[in-house]
């Protein structure tokens, strides 16, 4: 490895005290015997200003805290959930050196190192606390924004786990798993005689009542001890008074002890809060549950119910213990097995009654067993009395078990064919959801259910004879097939027979071939639609045998081809063979193996005349796919017409410049911005000859009338995620465009809210999902309102055809893919950057011939910084403090699209610049984008803070995050091999000193493909200098040194040559 | 037809007084059976007896507050029939079972088949039922709002049936404790009642206990972090397949309940009103990628 070599930072302001205020968010819950409070109290990176005895020295002051939460909370109406009690205090026990707290690691992550103590001991700090009326509302909200009124707000881990438990009893109270309760508590003995008050209570105990809720044994046990296990020390480190003076000699709460009681209280307000109907109180009146239950007409007697005597204690308890002894006491439990009727006695399905032991469910012992061991194994009355509890509790939700009960051993209830489905259908999961153990044939089972299948032969008819060669050209939708249908069970055809008897039983079960299954009346009156025309072939659209397809995997049913059209259709489904096509001749460059896949995909689609989906990751390269696919088709079909391409402003120059470079023999135009055609016969003019028109979203928009009006080879839609509104005007118009050939692109899963993709696929096949209403109503409200899981299947199918979506991380994709992959990222400038820039080579040229050694140097060295800092950003050259917003700066809009697609990918990446105020600038923007985990390293980072950060980042159960470095400070020494994507944010000209940079993602331990992305500005330096490192070769390496110094060297022609703007390619607004 | 009572028999129990009395005085002994009414009340062999306070009526001479003496008696089933009855008992699970529940086994009639009398009484006859009020027809309010009295106590005490029918608890013990169901009939008979004081507590939400803190943290990852939380399942945040699913295991009309509408129905409508007030739970499902 070459030795590292210094980079002086430039444009570089001193290491900065200015932080960004950070406050790092903590919550506790105080308990106490009536109830408990919920406080959150946060630390900053400063010191408080305010003194206290024994306070923590950086905790946040109360009024501040308040204004922090109600400002980054969602919903601050509610946040009103949030009131600061004057002057509340609270004290924390934490680690320490003695005299001060150790910072948390949240902080510790924002923290200079000197400011971060080494933890010695524990000691107890007080800190301010803000009091949360409404806890469940508070931790059950969404995440809050993490940067509010110039305050980076991060959550603690252990306020963080007070809302996974909050969550985890929300998810209790809506499975039901309570009970009502009542709480007994003793009355406290005022006067008397102690000894004498101890004797009555020994007969009859003292005791008040007040009606509550418990949760289910069996759900609190679910949650304690895990939660117990996972919940950080700092969870319950809270006092209310310092935890040294009461002389308790702990300052820490037991941890379960401490969940159980967070639960108890809370869901009583859980329960207690909900707003009832009338018609719910009036049902409950008169009972102690009235009581339980917020009834705003019952009179309130807050404390204790006299209502409830130790009667009613008594009858719940019972009732109580009998519901939650299936979780304690008994070791025996009742399991069902439905058995198959034997074909001979198609009414008999024995409904068998097991016992297992809760000790070891495997084993399981027919009651019938039970009933006859003698001896010492013999039934114990407890046990039979277990058992018939269990079968009485289990016959309650199933009434039909007391038909078997009628016995001195009952073992079972035989149940005839239709009770057997009935029993399937609807009871077995019911006995399941109370806690029963019931076993079901296998056939019925998700993995072994049996279907009958509908097989239909497809053959190309004579109108699309030949179809499935691409050379016969339009196939489409619209084409007919023929098909023949059989139906078959186990992949055998039915005989006529076996047909009779299905028909014949419509539905319900039926045995077939020594076997049970289910039948459902709809799945056969559809089998019939095509059994009873059998005799005759039939014919269907191409489209709808896609629908039918689709709907095969849900529906039983599975489409057979024949010649032509099954090696189309397979290769369509991507289950038979494509055609591999030779990349075109002059294509300059060379393909990967999956790329020419995704080529020729493309153009087997487009030939059949069906709109194509390029879902590639990001990084894999689909727009030299596309390039390619057009290139091929141009030397096909020479004069077919021009491609016009849709694509996000940030990258027009970029599909420019990569369709010059690969396909030199593509003309291309970009139309965007105010010299672009305005008028039909203006455009006509200016595409005249084109085979390439770029146009942004923002143009296809406004330009929509004329691009309507141009008949196009092929549209195609980069980014595609931009037409994902159906209703949005940039969608319309972009349907309306009239193109032979349709193509999207898009580096996002084709997901999620299905009205994206049915909007996708309005502009790639228009018509094959429907209109939109067909679509609600036939797919989306299905699938998302009820969750069916065979609809949202067979929507998949449908579009399956039509989508070609490569991972990198695919067996098959890594092994084509090299370890790293480097890849430049064109992008324009904005006018802004532009005009900004023209100013400085003016300026630049006006003073360089005057100019001599030192100063001419010095000169030549200032115009490169002012230029850099214009193609990042012009907030950077200007250093006026005006917005570092994404619309000012390509490069950045770039930057910040990449990182989207990182982050939606759970993937983390490094960003390198060579300038501080660039890497602080991007930090911020990056908090504010992608929430909390963002770091920044830079020359002036204390070296233990720097191993803080690169540990946090490369812990493997931290959350992916984005590392900005600077090249100076990061480029050497550390290894970030949790990251596989390295992002250049600009150029150096050493390609050493860059490719050290890279190596700290690429390095030992990378398990993935770096992707390193390098950002140009076209037309500028940065394409300058990226030219220059790519014909390196040509050049003396003692030319190109570490630093920019070999620059002055260079006469002027030379320089200017070098610097000034090409504005051909350099403005795309 | 009224609603007398929340379970099959003491419904059936009451329609044998219905038949035998007209509609006006019925629903006048409905009032009768409030505690109020009841100055006495007890059960001797099988015999109940009741002092119920009546009213004030001086048109008819009534001037101090009366008291009537209401006692009613059933036919007592035959020996040999309930021979055969307990030994039915001590092997048809169906049976035990529904006592052990507290239900009345609705099948317990076929034992009874050839016998006159029923455990349930249809006709007058087979009640004797006399009332010291001075109301000319035999079946007064007083005896009707015993009657509503006794059928409540049926609801939750179905073996009071037997002990009307001639056949007390201790008797029927002692005829059931050699069969194996019988044994397990009176297992939960002898069952420890819920003992109260040990149920007590000091405060409503349970005492946190303290714990030492170490005098150095063990690390600080652990203080500040922990580790990672169980997530809880899709499945876990799905509503149950059927609503108060935990309830209906101890079946409806729990001793507490004194209502006649159904506990387990107003509970479920409960619980689904609370689950609908919480917040959407939060859905970390994976997008429905199309492309896959």
């Amino acid at each position: 490895m070459p030795s590292p070599t210094p980079v002086p930072e430039r444009g570089q302001v001193d290491e900065e005290k200015t932080k960004l205020p950070v406050c790092v968010l903590h919550g506790a819950w105080l308990p106490d015997a009536s109830g408990g409070e919920f406080r959150v109290w946060a630390e900053s990176v400063r010191d408080c200003p305010r003194k206290i005895s024994e306070g923590h020295p950086f905790r946040v002051p109360g009024t501040d805290l308040a204004e922090v939460l109600a400002a980054t909370w969602p919903s601050p109406a509610r946040t009103a959930g949030a009131t600061l009690e004057a002057g509340s205090t609270a004290w924390v026990a934490l680690p320490g050196d003695g005299e001060r707290p150790s910072p948390s690691l949240e902080l510790q992550a924002e923290l200079e190192d000197d400011d971060v103590n080494p933890a010695t001991g524990m000691g107890a700090w007080r800190v301010d606390t803000v009091k949360i009326d409404d806890p469940m509302d508070f931790l059950a909200r969404p995440e809050p924004r993490i940067q509010a009124q110039g305050t980076v707000v991060r959550i603690g881990h252990d306020l963080r786990f007070w809302r996974a438990l909050a969550e985890r009893l929300q998810s209790a109270v809506r499975r039901h798993d309570y009970l009502p309760s009542i709480w007994a508590g003793s009355v406290p003995s005022t006067q008397g005689g102690p000894a004498k008050r101890r004797k009555r209570k020994a007969t009859k105990p003292n005791a008040r009542f007040k009606a509550a809720w418990e949760l289910a044994e069996t759900a609190e046990e679910q949650i304690v001890s895990p939660f117990a296990m996972a919940m950080p020390v700092a969870c319950r480190a809270m006092r209310d008074e310092d935890p040294r003076s009461n002389g308790s000699g702990g300052a820490l709460y037991e941890p379960s002890a401490l969940i159980r009681h967070f639960l108890e209280f809370h869901l009583q307000r859980l329960v207690r809060e909900a707003k009832l109907t009338q018609s719910i109180f009036g049902r409950l009146e008169h009972t102690f549950v009235e009581h339980a239950v917020a009834n705003p007409r019952a009179p309130r007697d807050d404390d204790y119910h006299p209502a409830i005597d130790s009667a009613v204690w008594t009858q719940w308890r019972r009732w109580r213990d009998r519901i939650q002894r299936a979780g304690l006491k008994a070791d025996e439990r009742i399991c069902f097995r439905l058995t198959d009727a034997v074909p001979d006695e198609p009414d008999a399905w024995r409904l068998e009654w097991l016992l297992a032991s809760r000790r070891d469910p495997s084993l399981l012992v027919p009651l019938a067993e039970f009933w006859e061991a003698e001896g010492a194994s013999a039934p114990s009355p407890e046990s039979v009395q277990e058992v018939l509890i269990q079968l009485g509790q289990a016959a309650r939700i199933y009434s039909k078990l007391w038909d078997g009960m009628g016995s001195e051993a009952p073992a079972e209830v035989v149940l005839n064919r239709d009770e057997a489905l009935e029993f399937l259908r609807s009871h077995a999961p019911v006995m399941q959801g109370a806690g029963f153990r019931v076993i079901v044939p296998a056939w019925w089972t998700a993995t072994g259910q049996r279907r009958l299948r509908l097989r239909l032969t497809a053959r190309g008819s004579s109108e699309s004879q030949g179809a499935g060669s691409v050379s016969s050209g339009i196939f489409g939708f619209e084409s007919l097939v023929q098909f023949e249908p059989q139906v078959l069970l186990d992949g055998e055809p039915l005989t006529s027979k076996e047909w009779k008897d299905i028909v014949a039983a419509k539905e319900g079960l039926v045995e077939l071939r020594g076997q049970w299954m289910e039948l459902q009346a709809d799945e056969v009156a559809r089998l019939e639609e095509y059994w009873d025309s059998s005799s005759t072939p039939q014919t269907m659209t191409v489209g709808d045998l896609f629908r039918a397809e689709a709907a095969a995997g849900a529906d039983g049913f599975e489409i057979a081809h024949e010649g032509d059209l099954g090696r189309t259709l397979a290769a369509l489904r991507g289950t038979g063979h494509l055609e591999m096509l030779p990349q075109p001749d002059s294509f300059s460059g060379e393909l990967r193996t999956y790329q020419v896949r995704g080529f020729s995909w493309l153009s087997y689609l487009e030939g059949l005349g069906f709109g194509a989906c390029l879902a590639d990751d990001m990084g894999l390269g689909k727009t030299i796919q596309v390039i390619a696919t057009v290139l091929a088709d141009k030397l096909r079909n020479p004069d077919a017409g021009p491609t016009l391409l849709i694509a996000p402003t940030s990258v027009l120059g970029n599909w420019q410049r990569e369709t010059r470079r690969f396909a030199p023999e593509l003309s291309t135009c970009i139309q965007h911005g105010s010299q672009r055609a305005k008028t039909l016969p203006e455009f006509k003019a200016a595409i005249s000859g084109m085979d390439f028109v770029i146009v942004s979203f923002g143009g296809a928009r406004q330009d929509a009338e004329i691009h309507k009006k141009v008949r196009w080879r092929r549209l195609v839609v980069d980014e595609s995620q931009n037409i994902k509104n159906p209703a949005a005007a940039v969608t319309k118009a972009i349907r309306g465009i009239r193109a032979e050939r349709r193509i999207a692109l898009t580096g996002t899963p084709v997901e999620n809210r299905l009205t994206d993709l049915w909007s996708l696929f309005s502009v790639l096949n228009p018509g094959y999902l429907g209109t939109v209403a067909e679509f609600r109503k036939k797919f989306e409200k299905p699938i998302m309102k009820e969750g069916e899981r065979a609809t949202a299947e067979r929507l998949r199918s449908l579009v399956r055809p039509f989508i070609l979506r490569r991972m990198k991380t695919d067996k098959a994709i890594i092994k084509d893919l090299p370890d790293k992959l480097e890849q430049n990222s064109f992008c324009n400038l904005t006018l802004e950057q532009a005009t900004l820039y023209e100013a400085v080579v003016r300026d630049m040229e006006a003073k360089l011939e005057a100019e001599e050694g030192i100063a001419r140097l010095g000169l030549v060295l200032s115009t490169l910084t002012k230029l850099k800092q214009i193609c990042n950003h012009p907030a950077q050259f200007l250093q006026d403090a005006s917005e570092f917003s994404a619309t000012r700066s390509h490069k950045l809009a770039r930057v910040c699209e990449m990182l989207d697609e990182i982050a939606a990918e759970r993937e983390s990446a490094l960003v390198f610049t060579q300038f501080t105020e660039i890497g602080r600038a991007l930090e911020a923007l990056f908090l504010q984008r992608y929430g909390g985990t963002v770091y920044y390293l830079h020359g002036g980072t204390p070296r233990a803070r720097r191993e803080h950060m690169v540990e946090e980042f490369q812990r493997p159960d931290s959350d992916p995050s984005i590392f900005v470095l600077s090249l100076r400070a990061g480029g050497t020494g550390i290894t970030l091999t949790r990251a596989n994507h390295v992002i250049h944010f600009d150029r150096w000209w050493n390609p050493a000193v860059e490719n050290q940079a890279t190596d700290r993602a690429y390095r030992i331990g990378q398990t993935k493909t770096v992707f390193v992305h390098k950002m140009v500005t076209m037309g500028t330096l940065e394409e300058r200098i990226d030219e220059l490192i790519e014909s390196k070769k040509k050049l003396a390496d003692d030319i190109v040194g570490s630093d920019e110094s070999w620059l002055a060297s260079l006469d002027n022609e030379t320089f200017r040559g070098l610097v000034s703007l090409d504005s051909g390619s350099a403005v795309v607004n | 037809m009224p609603v007398h009572s929340k379970t099959w028999w003491g419904s059936e129990f009451m329609e044998a007084l219905e038949r035998v009395m007209d509609a006006g005085r019925l629903q006048r002994g409905r009032g009768y059976a409030q505690a109020h009414r009841r100055k006495a009340f007890k059960i001797t062999n099988g015999t109940i007896t009741a002092t119920i306070v009546g009213n004030k009526n001086p048109y008819f001479g009534v001037h101090k507050t009366p008291y009537y003496q209401v006692k009613i008696q059933f036919e007592k089933i035959k020996p040999a029939v309930w021979k055969r009855v307990l030994e039915r008992l001590g092997t048809n699970a169906d049976w035990v079972t529904h006592l052990v529940l507290g239900e009345v086994p609705p099948t317990i009639e076929e034992a009874l088949a050839d016998s006159k009398v029923k455990l349930l009484p249809r006709t007058r006859s087979e009640i004797q039922a006399t009332c010291s009020c001075p109301d000319y027809v035999a079946t007064c309010k007083h005896i009707a709002g015993v009657h509503f009295y006794v059928a409540s106590l049926l609801d939750r005490d179905p073996l009071l049936l037997f002990e009307f029918r001639g056949m007390p608890r201790d008797k029927l013990r002692e005829a059931l404790t050699n069969t194996t169901f019988g044994a397990a009939l009176l297992s939960d008979e002898s069952e420890r009642e819920p003992d109260l004081g040990d149920a007590l507590r000091e405060s409503q939400f349970p005492a946190v206990p303290s714990v030492p803190v170490e005098q150095a943290p063990a690390d600080l990852r652990s203080f500040w972090r922990g580790s990672p939380v169980p997530r809880d399942t899709p499945e876990d945040r799905n509503a149950p397949p059927a609503p108060a699913l935990l309830l209906r295991r101890a079946g409806d009309y729990p001793e507490f309940w004194l209502r006649e509408n159904s506990f387990i129905e107003a509970m479920a409508d409960l619980y689904e009103r609370v689950a609908a007030k919480l917040p959407a739970p939060s859905s970390e499902d994976p997008p429905i990628d199309m492309s896959r």
